[in-house]
């Protein structure tokens, strides 16, 4: 291969343009052996070589992985340790249930111009004496349905509903314990999770989102 | 596209383990095992912290599979997870410890005891995960995601909240950007073209 075959690749890679394997290869052998082609695209040629055109959905960039034959004694180590820290009694955690979809959006564009206000956590009476009653609100005048869930409820929006009051807002009013922490995001639709906008503070879930957070 | 849901076998063995077989998680692991690894590794001070933080990935995602929605990527769930261990564990290291770890890295890949070919992949790899380091935030983790975890642009996009063409976007622009770097880092001679 000549050099200058190999910048054609590099080119090629860059533009998200899709690599043959074999042709890719052989750039990397004739780098191996070409100081100059090493130096310049040694690196780049390994990132690439990441890429396969024949297990990636990808438009673009090729791809990379796939299911792999066999796991490698890294892997192996890994799973013996995992193991070993689990135990042979071990059983997923039976309190979580659906907490948060991945791949989630939180409300596409047209959506997320719809939830402009909010309100959150508005005391709206004792109700009783370690109690009180709190007021979740979101407006989403589109929206044909919103659930509250929070870990008041066990991540479960069975039951809390809210109710469409006009004006596009939703409301719903439950009962929570003082002095406690709550975590809560709002369903949209069944199918978008939306954080609280007028949440006085965030925390990251496990998921790689967040939920609005409420103290009382 | 969607991103690929599980397989036969790897639903029955999610299954499996929310019936009480701890034993199948094992199979996860090990089909997993290498690209959270691989991923782990990008933000890692060390091998061994990025195996910490892969066993934690690991364990985290075992206790908290009855959140996981079957007929969704498993991947996109678990690396989504994988991302938040990395974020959390690296938002508590102080800046000058990741350096001086980084260091220790880099000066241990350069007087490797391995083959010449096999430092020369370490030194590479290092570039790589240097180069992808200076991305700006968005950048970096559609590069991490995709290279270093080996999701497909779906699953990237399931993790990060965004769309399939915001993740071809970013990768496109983090090729650029990537290129520039790894062509001036050169960590495998000291000639140029």
């Amino acid at each position: 291969m000549e050099c200058v075959t190999v910048a054609g690749l590099a080119d090629s890679w860059e533009k998200g343009e899709l690599l043959d394997r074999r042709e890719l290869e052989d750039a990397r052998t004739h780098a191996l052996s070409c100081p100059a082609c090493r130096s310049r695209f040694g690196s780049l040629l390994e990132l690439a070589s990441r890429d396969s055109v024949d297990s990636r959905d990808v438009g673009g960039a090729g791809g990379a992985g796939g299911e792999r034959a066999t796991s490698s004694p890294a892997a192996e180590v890994l799973a013996d340790r995992v193991m070993a820290r689990l135990g042979a009694d071990a059983m997923p955690d039976r309190r979580i249930v659906r907490r948060f979809r991945p791949g989630l959006r939180v409300l596409s564009a047209a959506a997320a111009a719809l939830v402009v206000i909010a309100s959150v956590g508005i005391l709206v009476g004792r109700g009783g004496v370690d109690t009180t009653v709190v007021r979740f609100s979101l407006e989403a005048p589109e929206a044909s349905s919103v659930l509250l869930a929070g870990n008041f409820s066990g991540w479960t929006s069975d039951g809390l509903n809210l109710e469409r009051t006009g004006n596009g807002l939703w409301e719903i009013e439950i009962r929570l314990k003082r002095g406690r922490t709550y975590t809560y995001n709002f369903l949209v639709d069944g199918q978008s999770w939306v954080v609280d906008p007028s949440a006085a503070d965030r925390i990251e879930d496990d998921f790689g989102g967040e939920s609005a957070l409420l103290r009382l | 596209m969607p991103p690929p849901v599980p397989d036969e076998t790897e639903l029955s063995n999610i299954h499996r383990v929310l019936a009480g077989d701890a034993s199948a998680f094992r199979s996860v692991v090990l089909k997993y095992g290498d690209r959270v690894l691989s991923f782990c590794r990008s933000r890692a001070a060390s091998e061994e912290e990025a195996e910490d933080l892969a066993q934690e990935t690991f364990l985290r995602a075992f206790r908290s599979l009855g959140s996981y929605r079957l007929g969704t990527s498993f991947a996109a769930w678990l690396f989504a997870i994988a991302a938040n261990r990395v974020r959390t564990r690296w938002a508590r290291l102080s800046f000058d410890k990741r350096k001086k770890d980084r260091l220790k890295i880099e000066a241990g890949a350069a007087r490797a005891n391995d083959p010449e070919d096999e430092a020369l992949r370490n030194l590479q790899a290092e570039a790589i995960r240097s180069a992808a380091a200076g991305l700006p935030a968005d950048l970096r983790s559609a590069v991490e995601l995709y290279y270093f975890a080996e999701l497909s642009v779906a699953e990237c996009a399931a993790v990060l909240g965004v769309g399939e063409e915001a993740v071809k976007s970013r990768l496109f622009r983090a090729r650029k950007k990537l290129r520039i770097a790894l062509e001036s880092s050169n960590p495998n001679g000291s000639e140029g073209v």
